[in-house]
């Protein structure tokens, strides 16, 4: 019946096509002359395909080019996405008003154009409207002096804008700026793949103010390799960026990797820098990621040392679980984190909080995330409370983010 | 309390943790019939191998030659079966893969070819060119062969 209706439409589309407007160049066809043997319905299958081809690569090269549709300026090929994200976050605690806020609009665009086979340009930019949690650590000694959602910010960042250039598996030579290949969130920190909204503490914070265990973006200089192994694949980064608090300058940063090819990757990662007034400083990291046909486990450790200033440390884990060919997913996450170092506005704002997590996201095409989740902030020891200030706090999530 | 429930939290986790379980056979696939271009000098890959020239991780033939993997059409039979034998892993997770893939590193998921034809043809046409094709369709007088595929998981 197939190969009726395909005979049908090959019989009157050409007639249809040529019947118009005329080409500037006829479609020719590479089919053989006609033979007085019966074909197989193999053959004629080939020959019904070849056609579709021909009329599709018309279509492409001669017609839409004609009639000045989009095509690349420059690049072989361009490929053009990107991502939105939309929140709504509600949140309570102790000493703290009850509030619910329509808090982050997220757009992100994307853009690759390829060159040739190892030549390309990547870049990402990424426009924000934002509520931000003010005084996040709910500290009586800022302003406000409770935990709240803020005035709105907007903002455009490039993320990433990088020229590659691939002279084996082995080097891989990057110029410009991009996600810094340090632990998996960090490297990973597309918003919309996330399965717990805005990723773990390491790689976020509530109030968008750097925890300072890793700098975010390398730039400059990115090399980066992979080879075989006799089981699985292993692999290395190097990368510079400039530090935050010492723009004259460079930090260096370098990771080393292991993957079985199949399901387990296990990294280790480092950052150094001179950090000027904070001292000279060293970020180490460990990650493992483990993924199963129907679930999988991710987990992560990150520490900075500063010689002018006390250790930064965090950690998480997070196992999730896939349901209906990856249509539902449900997660809980176990999230440390320990940031004795943190000031705003000149006052001392300590934090050392056990984030327990969990909730549930809705795939209903892989490119549409719909999150629904928890989270239960517990500090810990002597940041639990300042002034007589309780500082716990839980947050209700709700997401949606698509990938186009 | 805190402790209590922490322990409560804890046990959950670990208790959902070891009931994941994916214990893969090892074995030749049945079904599935891996071809390259009739001029590359390989006869025999590994489904490591085959996932990592599926997902870019390896680009080069040992010949030199750029790899261009031909997938299949997401909703056909042939393409479940690549998935779950080869890549052992569910269509959204590699459709998420290829997602956040465009999103990060500007790659794009490999040319998805609609028949067993098609592919062949292709592969035919391209040196560095590999693709999947059912063990029912003939690929005899094309300019592609045949590859011994290890290390795949068997039939469900």
């Amino acid at each position: 019946m197939n190969f009726l209706i395909s005979v049908l439409i090959l019989s009157f589309v050409p007639a249809l096509v040529f019947g118009q407007s005329a080409p500037t160049k006829p479609v020719t066809t590479t089919a053989a002359p006609a033979s007085k043997a019966p074909k197989s319905a193999e053959q004629r299958l080939l020959e019904v395909e070849r056609r579709l081809r021909e009329l599709d690569e018309w279509y492409n090269e001669y017609y839409l080019q004609s009639k000045n549709r989009v095509s690349p300026f420059l690049g072989e090929k361009i490929s053009f996405g990107g991502f939105f994200e939309t929140a709504i976050t509600h949140i309570g605690g102790p000493d703290m008003e009850t509030q619910s806020s329509i808090n982050s609009q997220l757009l992100g665009i994307n853009l690759a154009a390829e060159f040739e086979d190892n030549t390309r340009f990547v870049t990402q930019i990424i426009n924000g409207l934002s509520y931000t949690l003010s005084n996040a650590n709910n500290n009586p000694g800022l302003t406000p002096a409770k935990r709240q959602f803020g005035a709105f910010a907007f903002g455009t960042l490039v993320a990433q804008a990088y020229l590659e250039l691939r002279k084996s598996e082995l080097v891989v030579l990057q110029m410009g700026l991009g996600y810094v290949p340090y632990g998996i969130s960090q490297q990973q920190r597309e918003p919309v793949l996330f399965r717990r909204r805005s990723g773990p503490q390491l790689a976020s914070t509530s109030d968008g103010t750097s925890i300072g265990i890793a700098f975010p973006l390398w730039m400059g200089l990115h090399l980066s390799g992979s080879s075989s192994m006799e089981k699985g694949r292993t692999g290395y980064n190097l990368y510079t960026f400039t530090p935050t608090m010492n723009s004259k300058t460079i930090g260096g940063g370098s990771r080393l990797w292991w993957s079985d090819s199949q399901s387990l990757t296990l990294g280790l990662s480092l950052q150094t820098a001179d950090q000027g007034t904070r001292g000279y400083w060293n970020s180490y990291g460990a990650d493992i990621k483990y993924e199963a046909e129907k679930g999988g486990l991710v987990a992560e450790y990150a520490k900075s040392k500063s010689s002018g200033e006390k250790d930064i440390e965090s950690y998480y884990v997070e196992p999730y679980w896939t349901l209906k060919d990856g249509e539902w997913v449900i997660y809980v996450a176990a999230d440390y984190i320990n940031n004795p170092n943190r000031v705003v506005t000149s006052v001392a704002d300590p934090y050392e909080i056990w984030r327990y997590g969990a909730g549930v996201n809705w795939l209903p095409i892989p490119n549409v995330r719909l999150r629904a989740g928890l989270l239960k902030n517990d500090y810990l020891n002597s940041t639990d409370t300042i002034a007589g200030q309780e500082r716990d706090y839980y947050a209700i999530d709700l997401s949606a983010g698509v990938a186009f | 309390m805190k402790s209590l429930m922490r322990f409560a939290y804890y046990f959950i986790l670990l208790t959902l943790l070891g009931a994941q379980s994916s214990i893969a056979a090892e074995g030749v696939t049945e079904e599935l019939v891996f071809i390259v271009n009739g001029n590359n000098p390989v006869n025999e890959i590994s489904a490591n191998e085959i996932r990592d020239f599926y997902f870019k991780r390896k680009r080069l033939w040992a010949t030199g030659e750029s790899v261009r993997f031909i997938d299949r059409t997401l909703t056909s039979q042939i393409h479940e079966m690549f998935v779950r034998r080869i890549l052992r892993k569910s269509n959204s997770d590699v459709e998420l893969f290829w997602i956040g893939q465009k999103l990060y590193t500007g790659d794009s998921a490999p040319l998805r070819e609609t028949s067993d034809s098609s592919t062949i043809q292709f592969v035919s046409t391209f040196k560095g060119a590999i693709g999947y094709v059912s063990s029912a369709t003939s690929i005899a007088d094309q300019n592609v062969k045949a590859v011994k595929v290890t290390g795949a998981k068997k039939e469900d």
